[in-house]
């Protein structure tokens, strides 16, 4: 798996942090795109395709839980994880809920999110090479009902 | 003096309290997370060996030691403020300047309105005499008034508090520029007759202007 694959859509209001956050990932080889608010968000994952979302909560505009919502419902394939200032344990909840992959607060460490974007990716692809593997092997129903878990997720 | 308001009074002034300090606290993770970011961009091109040899290859880290101190300075300026704001409770009075009240609590409720993409602003009548009042009571009524039109209001509206010298009286006008919410077109719903009594209490005043969407708060000055 390589890095250099990953493709990462940055979503917060602070654009100072970030800017200076995709520089960073940029760095370590991935993908990255920004935007600034949960409307812009939305408009950009139908463009970008992202692999992996960063998602803040506290957003002028769309609540980022919306735009989770929104995302799951349209574009289940793409795993989204919340990094927020604003992390109570009820927020965490929901957002695992609504099918969050993980919930991170700020400030974080570089390190740790990268190792949460690896383990999202690798978890995409895993579940896209495993219908297909069972799609090889004509077990279409057992292929279906990955792709149908994945988007029920 | 009315013992189970002023416990209501009690209860709502915590809870504006609580209010600024979780919407600070928020405020500042966020700077202190620009800041961690911005020095480990620093620290990340150290390590990959990307140090500029020549002044003019320095850019990028001129611009991050730069959002390093734009960051210290905006922490520092919002946490003045809530040094400030934590202050005002000292005492139960004391003279102060109404228009460095007011414009205390539009910073402090900056963030809250721009949630909402609601703008928040003052217009000031210069060199107004100090009030001798209660200002955290003052900024109690008027933070849950701004909350209610912050309900009320749709995208791109604004709130105003306008403050002039009439009759003897400091006044602050509250009032909104924009469309309501088609949902929110009903009565105001700030407790008044509880508002009514702690201006009372301050010697002062509250009239609804209901028509205009407005409210006239009035303080004596000092004698």
């Amino acid at each position: 798996m390589k890095d250099k694959n990953i493709k990462v859509l940055l979503v917060d209001d602070e654009e100072a942090f970030v800017d200076t956050l995709a520089n960073r990932l940029k760095l370590r080889d991935l993908k990255v795109e920004t935007v600034y608010d949960g409307e812009q968000a939305l408009a950009a994952v139908k463009e970008k395709e992202p692999d992996v979302m960063i998602l803040d909560l506290k957003m002028p505009g769309l609540h980022g839980m919306e735009v989770l919502r929104e995302i799951r419902k349209t574009y289940p394939k793409i795993q989204v994880i919340i990094l927020t200032g604003h992390g109570t344990e009820k927020h965490e909840e929901e957002a695992r809920r609504l099918g969050g992959f993980d919930f991170l607060k700020k400030p974080t460490d570089i390190e740790t999110l990268l190792g949460k974007i690896k383990i999202a990716y690798k978890e995409k692809l895993e579940k896209a090479f495993s219908a297909i593997a069972f799609a090889e092997a004509g077990e279409f129903d057992t292929a279906r009902e990955i792709m149908e878990e994945e988007n029920d997720k | 003096m009315d013992i189970e308001k002023e416990k209501t009074l009690q209860t709502l002034q915590m809870r504006f309290i609580g209010k600024i300090l979780s919407t600070y606290t928020h405020e500042m993770k966020n700077h202190l997370a620009i800041i961690k970011e911005s020095s480990g961009l620093i620290q990340d091109l150290i390590n990959m060996g990307k140090l500029p040899r020549k002044k003019k290859d320095a850019g990028p880290f001129v611009s991050t030691l730069t959002a390093i101190d734009d960051q210290v300075a905006r922490s520092t300026a919002v946490i003045s403020i809530l040094n400030r704001f934590g202050h005002r409770m000292d005492n139960p009075a004391s003279t102060f300047d109404i228009n460095e009240v007011i414009e205390e609590l539009i910073v402090l409720m900056n963030r809250l309105a721009k949630q909402k993409r609601i703008g928040l602003k003052g217009e000031f009548q210069r060199e107004m005499p100090p009030v001798h009042s209660s200002p955290y009571r003052v900024q109690l009524i008027l933070y849950t008034l701004i909350q209610e039109k912050l309900g009320a209001l749709d995208v791109d509206g604004s709130i105003v508090l306008s403050t002039a010298l009439r009759d003897g009286s400091a006044t602050i006008r509250v009032y909104e520029q924009g469309a309501r919410r088609p949902e929110d077109q009903g009565q105001d719903v700030t407790p008044r007759d509880l508002f009514q009594y702690a201006m009372s209490e301050l010697k002062g005043e509250i009239t609804y202007q209901t028509d205009e969407h407005a409210v006239l708060v009035s303080i004596p000055l000092t004698e």
